[in-house]
């Protein structure tokens, strides 16, 4: 029943110590754009333009310096990488426990990592011969690999963004979001209008949200002039059925969400089931 | 027509196209002028003024792809929408670079093989044409993480049924 919040709460924006600054920073927010897919340009097209003169120096093996030119740039493109790495995690750690996005976010972090590494070795590996006509197939083998890893992984951080919407207005917040869903059940299985107590919505703070999967329902749950207000939010699935949406609030923080009770006594907090 | 509107969405992909290839020209325009810059404090010497050139050329083509894939996402936005009109800056300001890079690349066409440093013309366009770019890129971006351009584009129908099946009030389509 008690649904313990496994990490502390952020402060607001207006109150945050230097490391909540630093790492609204990372995120992009005084740009009001992440900075992470800002510099993951560089790598990728770096990293690919030194395979692509790879190729270029097996087809042309007349034309100088083109191994040391792919030499220099999969140097850069390894650098913005790295560099590229310290705002991704910071993204990374603002995704919620359970948001279907966290799966991609570790699958696209274990690719870029894998890349960085395959990377060191073919810059270690190809470091001796710079002064070759032709690349040899060794560090070639190794950047066809890397091309496909950073494939891969670049391919899942977009879906990040553009399927599951991840540092997608997250600027445009003034609160920090929950950091995970609470799951509650309810004491009588389908049964209606069953008061499930939320213990965490004692600790939430003004203008705060939490989320709570009841019984495979989700609700958001916000407290707003020391009243605390729940929200069911849209369906994840097609299979739940709503209720008549009512007149749109203006405090509904996403789109899409209605409220489904106005108001919950103040002293305790409670959040009333009342979906069919 | 349809098949190609769709190809150029990235419906098979389920990933937009366009910045998936904005990626390149967005490195190479920045990586050329750090080059530039290396080879005038004469570090790398030719490997670098050839590496420059490379480097425009390979932003140039993937640009001239993205290009087709740009307009059609931008057609998608309603143009009352605030996004239609930083599509259109995004827009100009991508032909102003794209132009740029081209005189530059025609500048460097003579001596780019045997330089060792880059000459100031093609340094200065660099300079002009990469700040022009990253203003660019940024109006693209605020696009996709301000506005939600191009974000669950995918899925939108999925969504949208499962509104309605909630009683939602929705627009028309």
């Amino acid at each position: 029943m008690n649904g313990a919040r496994s990490r502390k709460p952020e402060a607001p924006i207006s109150h945050r110590s230097k490391i909540e600054k630093l790492k609204d920073f990372l995120e992009g927010k005084p740009l009001r754009h992440p900075i992470h897919p800002m510099l993951v340009h560089f790598p990728i097209g770096l990293l690919l333009l030194s395979f692509l003169i790879d190729l270029a120096s097996l087809a042309f093996p007349s034309v100088p310096n083109l191994v040391r030119d792919s030499f220099y740039a999969m140097l850069l493109g390894l650098i913005m990488a790295l560099v590229a790495a310290v705002p991704g995690l910071v993204d990374y750690t603002d995704i919620r426990s359970d948001h279907p996005g966290k799966r991609t976010a570790i699958a696209h972090m274990i690719l870029n990592f894998m890349l960085v590494v395959v990377y060191g070795i073919n810059l270690g590996v190809r470091s001796s011969s710079l002064l070759d006509p032709k690349i040899s197939m060794g560090p070639l083998i190794l950047s066809f690999i890397g091309v496909g890893l950073l494939s891969a992984s670049g391919y899942l951080g977009g879906r990040l963004v553009y399927d599951q919407g991840i540092a997608v207005g997250r600027h445009k917040r003034h609160m920090p979001t929950p950091r995970d869903t609470i799951d509650l059940t309810t004491p009588i299985p389908g049964a209606e209008g069953v008061f499930v107590p939320i213990m965490a919505a004692q600790q939430l703070r003004e203008r705060e949200t939490l989320r709570v999967e009841i019984s495979a329902q989700i609700m958001t749950i916000v407290k707003i002039d020391n009243q605390l207000l729940p929200f069911r939010n849209s369906a994840p699935t097609a299979s739940v059925r709503f209720p008549k949406a009512a007149s749109t609030d203006s405090t509904s923080n996403a789109r899409g969400t209605t409220p489904v009770s106005t108001s919950a006594p103040e002293k305790s907090p409670t959040a009333r089931q009342k979906w069919t | 027509m349809k098949w190609l509107l769709n190809i150029l969405k990235g419906k098979w992909l389920g990933h937009p196209l366009h910045p998936i290839l904005v990626h390149v020209p967005m490195a190479m325009w920045p990586a050329a002028l750090i080059f530039d810059l290396l080879s005038k404090w004469q570090i790398g010497g030719n490997a670098m003024v050839r590496l420059s050139f490379y480097a425009i050329v390979f932003g140039l083509i993937a640009s001239l792809l993205a290009v087709p894939a740009g307009l059609v996402d931008w057609t998608g936005i309603k143009k009352e929408k605030p996004a239609w009109k930083i599509g259109l800056y995004h827009l100009a300001l991508n032909v102003v670079v794209t132009a740029l890079f081209a005189i530059n690349l025609g500048l460097r066409l003579q001596d780019f093989r045997d330089a060792s440093i880059v000459a100031t013309a093609p340094l200065t366009l660099s300079i002009l044409g990469t700040a022009i770019l990253i203003a660019s890129a940024y109006l693209g971006g605020r696009m996709t993480y301000h506005y939600g351009i191009s974000v669950a584009r995918m899925s939108k129908d999925e969504w949208r049924e499962i509104a309605q099946a909630g009683g939602a009030n929705l627009p028309p389509e």
